[in-house]
């Protein structure tokens, strides 16, 4: 038996598929500049997406990857869908692409000098590059005894930099302000019309809670395993989305209304701020979680619970107001 | 085999979605190519943080000294984390504000109205 290297041949077989994955991400952006029909643009969008969300786990990224497929393969390429059915002229959805040479000769020198600039970069992979020794240790390295929940991921993004959260949490409510404002009427008279299939009917009847359990799985096991508030409230979305085209708005309004949702976008936020609130009661500062309960570590799980709680429920209810309001608006002058 | 493979096509793709930017005239494809742009500085950042034959940052066990292990570096993954849902957010805006352009002016087409604004 010949000793094989198999570190090293496992090194370069996974290089040659990240770069197999990479030439296809490179593809796909060409195909995606140069494609006059908006509909065949979207749909290189979404390959786009999935293209990513694999690379994302081929670099051990699995929170990151989630996230990805859960939003951005369907929900950033469900809007501009919604978009183009409202803008309903034929003529609307193509692009006029100009080309001005210019434009091509600043982007191909643009391209050669940061190529060059990327051979500056530490190499890829190489555990002596700086960005891993100093920061990113000391959290992997105390995270665990002092707060106690096994991801890492977690723990930063609730604990260690959870003013950040709160701060991505409020710009998502704001986007669905916006969105609000913009779009909202009085009179909301979405479409009546549903399709009566029976197979669709019954693929709704069987996948709906079982959608529902796998988003409350990954909302209350973040703290075990990649997962979260933000992939657990797009999951959530998606479903409810889910019932709107099978079913019709309408029937789907009946349950969840648009005030209902606007209240609880509110309220997820209000959980979180009133989480820092109650810490800075208890005398520490605002979201210090190991002033909650006695024990520090038991404050700090708990104050993790709850504001991935309102993460959940604001990006849940902040996406599917937005799809509601995006899908239910009507043509006035046709 | 090159390495650093995945710097060159995140460079690549950020130069390809300003280039989109700039040469389509239509703008929800200008909106698109704004997703794409930012999909590659996520590819960028989370490239950054691969350490090979790594695991992923989840403890083997809660006391780091007893079980210490090579984990990828877990900040990038964080902040590209939020980035991606904020990144749809603000695409549902600027969507809900081509609706509105649709319903006032009539057209999405950049060219139509810079020749309208005359």
């Amino acid at each position: 038996m010949t000793n094989f290297d198999f570190a090293a041949i496992d090194l370069q077989l996974s290089l040659i598929i990240e770069s197999f994955i990479l030439s296809l991400l490179l593809i796909l952006t060409i195909l995606f500049v140069f494609s006059k029909n908006l509909y065949f643009a979207i749909i290189y969008l979404i390959f786009f997406s999935l293209c990513m969300a694999i690379m994302y786990i081929a670099m051990y990224a699995p929170d990151v990857s989630m996230t990805e497929a859960a939003i951005g393969a369907s929900l950033t390429t469900i809007f501009p869908f919604l978009t183009l059915h409202y803008i309903k002229a034929d003529n609307q959805s193509n692009d006029k692409i100009k080309f001005s040479f210019i434009a091509i000769i600043t982007a191909l020198t643009l391209i050669i000098c940061l190529a060059i600039f990327s051979y500056m970069l530490p190499e890829y992979g190489n555990l002596k590059a700086p960005i891993h020794h100093y920061t990113a240790n000391s959290y992997i390295t105390s995270s665990g005894e002092e707060i106690g929940i096994v991801s890492v991921v977690a723990s930063i993004l609730a604990s260690y930099r959870g003013y950040d959260t709160f701060g991505e949490t409020v710009v998502i409510l704001t986007a669905g302000l916006c969105v609000t404002l913009l779009l909202y009427e009085k009179k909301i008279t979405p479409m009546n019309k549903s399709s009566n299939d029976i197979i669709l009917s019954s693929t709704l009847k069987l996948l709906l809670p079982i959608i529902l359990l796998y988003s409350l799985y990954i909302q209350f096991h973040g703290e075990i395993s990649p997962g979260g508030g933000f992939q657990a409230g797009a999951i959530l979305a998606t479903a409810m989305i889910l019932v709107c085209l099978i079913t019709n708005i309408k029937y789907f309004l009946q349950f969840i209304s648009v005030k209902l949702l606007t209240k609880l976008s509110g309220l997820g936020v209000a959980i979180y701020g009133l989480v820092g609130i109650f810490s800075m009661i208890r005398g520490g500062n605002f979201l210090e979680y190991s002033l909650l309960l006695d024990n520090k570590i038991n404050g700090q799980k708990l104050g993790i619970f709850i504001i991935e709680l309102g993460v959940g429920i604001t990006v849940f209810a902040v996406l599917t107001l937005m799809f509601i309001l995006f899908a239910s608006r009507q043509n006035y002058d046709n | 085999m090159i390495t650093n493979y995945n710097f060159l096509i995140a460079f690549t793709i950020f130069i390809l979605g300003i280039f989109a930017i700039i040469t389509s005239k239509n703008l929800i494809k200008k909106l698109l190519a704004l997703g794409i742009f930012q999909a590659s500085v996520l590819l960028f950042y989370v490239s950054l943080s691969k350490i090979h034959f790594a695991k992923i940052p989840i403890l083997k066990c809660l006391n780091f000294d007893k079980c210490p292990e090579i984990y990828a570096n877990p900040l990038p993954h964080i902040l590209m984390l939020t980035a991606i849902v904020v990144g749809v957010a603000s695409l549902a805006v600027g969507l809900a504000i081509i609706i509105r352009i649709k319903e006032s002016l009539g057209t999405i087409d950049e060219s139509e109205i810079d020749n309208m604004r005359d």
